[in-house]
């Protein structure tokens, strides 16, 4: 385990409460929640630039954090480096000297400094911006020198947060394979914060979920993708997510709806996710197989891609996918009372 | 794409200017006269063929080099204690910050004159502090070239203050911040990275403060004096050759104007470019 962390602070009225995240390894952590919920803080709390009221936070075992005795180390003596939001490239510094600037830190003369610094644009391919300021650099190329910079240290735990957040649609996924890349080749763990769930998923080797100030959620994609334990994270994914009492092979939802499981019986506090594909809509109540029908009205439409998002208030919110075809011959529109229907063997409930 | 900059330069090429409202024309011809006016008059008046005269006499010569010594050994005092209270003022936070720079910047609207008495109360031989000066060390302020130089520190080191402090400000801390996190301890951040970044307030702050220093006039004669070859800077010298030799009194005015179009020049970048 290369990084141990167990958070808790209350510093200008925001809190984090009992956040523990650990990271082993070559791997990466990715904390994932919406805006305000502490992301940055407990990087910035890892990194030493925050502190904590309770808690530990050790590297390589090294306390680096202890409030209960005084242990405080400060950011140049944590073998961390982070790429914040706004990337922070030095202004009066060209993209070699921004890259070199933690070598030189630490004492390494410039001219070597410079040519490691160098060598790390190459790997990056950006060796053609060695000369440029950071105000003659593109977007992309700009996330490259950050990282860059913050690379070349090796610190044992990297922090990047939102890494990808000031570029635009087409670039991210090329950004995304090269910090793959970069990750998978280093020696040492990476927390990584963001709030897209593809970048996530991509990156992760351990998912984080925070709201709040708390920690939601903790699990691998996979665990994470078949039981989302919060509204949040089923919405990340693209799931309707229901909670209720199990109730012979199926769910009590609050509004009193039964839902129908796949079979095995249920008991206690439960979640049932479904895939809204899975979800189908009708104007006359069907007849036969689905179990789960419901009728309700038409809340919002909303195009996703190439297919519509159909919300529908039957009582509880549920989402349902079809094609622009569809909408059509059923006339949708926003309040028309419609029929919902779900097969069962499409329902996957799974213990609170 | 288009730069949202670029985008709105484009737009205002094509913007049809409204009309102005007649008072609004009246009354800013009004001022912009008013200014321009005396300047006018003053190098309208200038003596331009016996300037060179005028100005070789060991008076002025003398004046003018008590002048520079003052103005310039203030603006090295203001330097490197300004630059310091800028920090503090700026990056730290403790009980009374505000009243401490509402205090340093008082000397800005303060009357010179009272200042001079203040300073007299503090560092005159009877003084505050003054008399400890003169018990201990045998340092005698008023009505000395370093009294001089003190009174000119006193009026143009806010202006140094409050031009750095507003640097440090614009520095986004999160530079510093990610320097941190890349190990660098804080006496290498501020060499590489924080003072490169205020160089810029410190040139326009130095050079507002000696402008300042070098005009200044009521603090210095009324806690300096008027003593010719120590103490009588150009501008008491001006004032006081205007009586007797009112064309070296022109001329020594003429000197000042030019510096001051030297120190607008320098810093045409910062004021002359309205909200950069």
């Amino acid at each position: 385990m290369i990084l141990d962390a167990r958070i808790s602070t209350n510093t200008n009225g925001f809190c984090l409460h009992e956040i523990v995240l650990v990271a082993e390894e070559n791997q990466t952590v990715v904390i994932i929640g919406p805006n305000g919920s502490g992301k940055t803080t407990v990087l910035r709390t890892i990194a030493g630039l925050n502190g904590i009221n309770s808690g530990l936070v050790t590297i390589d075992d090294v306390e680096m954090d202890n409030p209960t005795r005084s242990v405080w180390v400060a950011p140049e003596n944590r073998p961390v480096s982070m790429m914040g939001q706004s990337l922070d490239l030095f202004p009066h510094l060209s993209a070699t000297d921004n890259v070199a600037f933690g070598l030189e830190a630490s004492g390494v003369k410039r001219q070597r400094a410079r040519e490691r610094a160098n060598e790390m644009l190459r790997k990056l391919e950006i060796v053609n911006t060695a000369h440029r300021r950071p105000h003659q650099l593109s977007g992309g190329e700009s996330q490259r020198v950050a990282l860059a910079r913050a690379l070349i240290t090796e610190p044992r735990v990297l922090l990047l947060d939102e890494p990808f957040s000031s570029l635009d649609a087409t670039n991210r996924p090329i950004m995304r394979k090269m910090l793959r890349e970069a990750l998978a080749s280093r020696v040492g763990s990476s927390v990584l914060v963001t709030h897209d769930p593809v970048e996530a998923l991509a990156l992760g080797d351990l998912l984080v979920v925070m709201d709040q100030g708390r920690v939601t959620q903790t699990g691998t994609p996979d665990e994470i993708r078949s039981h989302p334990k919060t509204r949040y994270a089923a919405d990340l994914l693209g799931l309707n997510f229901l909670s209720g009492t199990g109730e012979g092979d199926g769910l009590r939802l609050a509004d009193g709806t039964h839902l129908f499981g796949p079979g095995e019986p249920v008991t206690g506090e439960a979640y049932a996710i479904i895939r809204p594909s899975a979800v189908a809509l009708h104007r006359e109540r069907p007849e036969g197989s689905p179990r789960n029908i419901w009728s309700g009205v038409v809340a919002n439409i909303e195009p996703l891609g190439n297919h519509i998002r159909v919300e529908v208030d039957a009582g509880f919110s549920i989402m349902a996918d079809v094609t622009i075809s569809a909408i059509t011959a059923l006339a949708i529109a926003p309040s028309t009372p419609i029929f919902v229907s779900v097969k069962a063997t499409e329902v996957t409930i799974y213990p609170r | 794409m288009i730069h949202s900059g670029a985008k709105s330069k484009i737009g205002n090429q094509n913007r049809v200017q409204p009309r102005l409202p007649i008072l609004v024309i009246v009354f800013s011809s009004l001022a912009g006269l008013f200014l321009i006016i005396p300047i006018l008059a003053l190098l309208q008046r200038a003596p331009w063929s016996e300037m060179t005269s005028l100005l070789s006499d060991s008076a002025a010569i003398e004046a003018l080099r008590l002048s520079l010594v003052c103005s310039l050994g203030a603006t090295f005092i203001a330097l490197i204690t300004g630059v310091p209270l800028a920090w503090v003022l700026a990056r730290t936070d403790f009980r009374g910050r505000r009243l401490l720079r509402a205090l340093v910047i008082l000397p800005l609207i303060l009357p010179p004159v009272a200042g001079g008495v203040a300073l007299l109360l503090a560092f005159g031989r009877r003084g505050l502090v003054g008399e400890y000066l003169s018990d201990w060390f045998g340092l005698q302020l008023p009505f000395t070239t370093l009294g001089a130089m003190l009174a000119a520190t006193f009026v143009a080191l806010p202006f140094l203050v409050i031009t750095v402090e507003a640097g440090f400000r614009s520095i986004d801390r999160s530079y510093e911040d990610a320097a941190r996190t890349l190990g660098a301890k804080p006496s290498f951040i501020f060499r590489r990275i924080t003072f490169p970044l205020l160089a810029p307030s410190i040139v326009a702050g130095a050079v507002l403060a000696w402008a300042r220093a070098l005009g200044e006039f009521g603090a210095t004669i009324t806690f300096a004096g008027s003593v010719a070859g120590r103490t009588q800077t150009l501008p008491l010298a001006v004032f006081f050759d205007l009586g007797f030799d009112p064309e070296r009194a022109i001329a020594l005015s003429v000197v000042l104007v030019i510096i001051s179009i030297g120190v607008l020049v320098s810093l045409r970048e910062r004021w002359l470019t309205p909200l950069r």
